[in-house]
């Protein structure tokens, strides 16, 4: 099972962290200094789950984004925009959902396929999705696995 | 619907006369006790059904229009009168061959915890167990959250109290969040060609089910960084409430100071998105008082 672990890389504006491994409650954000930049890039590829405990230390590192920075998101898993929706503070004002998978699901053989939307800024609007596309390995009907005016709630602040 | 004649011949044959089903808007007969009653709902919503659960203390609550409402009466009879076995074998375990139309259980894996470090070995052990099945957001995603969540509560929440100084015991290195002697938690699994069996059992029995009812509640109502409790030793209702949408049987049994489970019943050909708000069945029976 993969590590948990942030890799860090500073660019002359951006600030990049990539999380890997699940985001629990025993993570540890310390030493990772956010006031370096005022773009701070987050990206989600390489988490595999975020579990309540994980939320609460991820919220608490996010409380430490300075007022006038700014955090981008990117391959942001269901789960990962889940809990943008549910959970104020989850992300700092400011901040900015880039890319976020959309997932669909074949009833007839249990197959998932996820499509990574792309938005390039935030009043842009998000790609009309198909509501059914053909499931990758059988060839039926598969739906999008979201209900899509909850889902996409995050887009209004984000 | 199952067939109302066979579902009465189930009660009357494995219980004694004292079980009563009832309909939400029923009134409790004066001589039924609310550990005997089962609900029979028809609530358009899971949200609907927690919150008449927040004020109505019964044990049972299952959908009569859901198609596994016969095989939910059948756990709700299995819990009421298995009751002293659950303890040292679990309830997936006492659910095993018994005549179920859908939630057929044949083979239950089981596994051993004592500490924080046996989290992220059982979840790859029943990841194996679990490799046959379709990998999708539930097996891939929702299983594994589901037993970390378990595990969590029965690791950090379930000995506070009991263990000493377990008030602090999150600032700990993972090798120094062990339980003592020879107590030890058990994760149980199983599966068939629809559904997922999961299962945890704490050996403290310090567990408050309505603390986890009204957890979820509170996410529905208020949504916000707010559910998440200040008080970090102990879990918030967000925990709960993933649980709660990623299945559509959720079940707990507390024998107080002595042990707790939680398990729940999670279908693995439906999206997410249809298990969320499905009708959904609730168990909840505490004794030992």
């Amino acid at each position: 099972m993969a590590m948990f672990k942030v890799s860090e890389k500073l660019f002359e504006k951006i600030h990049r962290l990539t999380i890997y491994g699940k985001i629990a409650e025993d993570v540890s954000f310390d030493g990772i200094d956010l006031t370096q930049r005022t773009i701070i890039h987050v990206d989600f590829k390489h988490v595999i789950g975020i579990n309540s405990g994980g939320i609460r230390e991820w919220i608490n590192f996010m409380k430490k984004v300075p007022r006038k920075s700014r955090v981008i998101c990117t391959n942001c898993s269901v789960e990962i925009i889940n809990q943008v929706n549910m959970i104020e503070g989850f992300l700092p004002l400011r901040s900015f959902i880039k890319t976020f998978f959309v997932p669909y699901f074949c009833e007839s053989c249990g197959n998932q396929t996820e499509f990574l939307i792309e938005r390039k800024r935030r009043v842009d609007p998000i790609p009309e999705l198909d509501e059914f596309i053909k499931c990758h390995k059988c060839g039926e009907e598969a739906e999008i696995d979201i209900l899509e005016s909850s889902f996409m709630a995050f887009k209004e602040k984000f | 619907m199952g067939d109302m004649t066979g579902i009465n011949k189930l009660i009357s044959k494995a219980l004694p006369g004292d079980i009563i089903l009832l309909a939400p808007e029923d009134d409790m007969p004066e001589s039924a006790k609310p550990e005997k009653c089962i609900i029979k709902a028809d609530f358009d919503t899971p949200f609907e059904l927690i919150e008449y659960a927040m004020s109505h203390p019964f044990s049972h609550y299952i959908q009569y229009k859901a198609d596994t409402y016969t095989d939910e009466l059948q756990i709700s009879c299995n819990m009421l009168s298995k009751r002293s076995n659950f303890k040292l074998d679990g309830i997936i375990e006492n659910l095993k061959g018994e005549q179920f139309e859908r939630y057929k259980i044949d083979d239950v894996h089981r596994f051993q915890f004592r500490c924080r470090d046996d989290v992220g070995k059982i979840e790859q052990s029943i990841e194996q167990c679990l490799e046959a099945l379709p990998r999708n957001q539930v097996t891939t995603s929702a299983v594994p959250l589901i037993i970390d969540e378990f595990m969590t509560n029965a690791i950090y929440s379930a000995p506070l109290g009991v263990e000493p100084e377990w008030d602090n015991v999150r600032q700990r290195d993972n090798s120094e969040i062990v339980y003592s002697g020879d107590r030890c938690g058990i994760v149980g699994v199983a599966a068939n060609d629809e559904y997922i069996f999961l299962e945890c059992i704490d050996p403290y029995g310090t567990l408050v089910p309505q603390n986890i009812i009204s957890g979820i509640c509170q996410t529905y109502k208020r949504g916000d960084k707010q559910v998440l409790r200040d008080d970090e030793t102990r879990g918030g209702g967000i925990g709960s409430r993933m649980i709660w949408d990623k299945c559509v049987t959720f079940g707990i049994n507390v024998i107080r100071h002595n042990c707790a489970m939680v398990f729940c019943v999670i279908p693995y050909r439906l999206s997410l998105r249809k298990i969320a708000n499905h009708p959904k069945s609730l168990h909840i029976m505490v004794s030992g008082e």
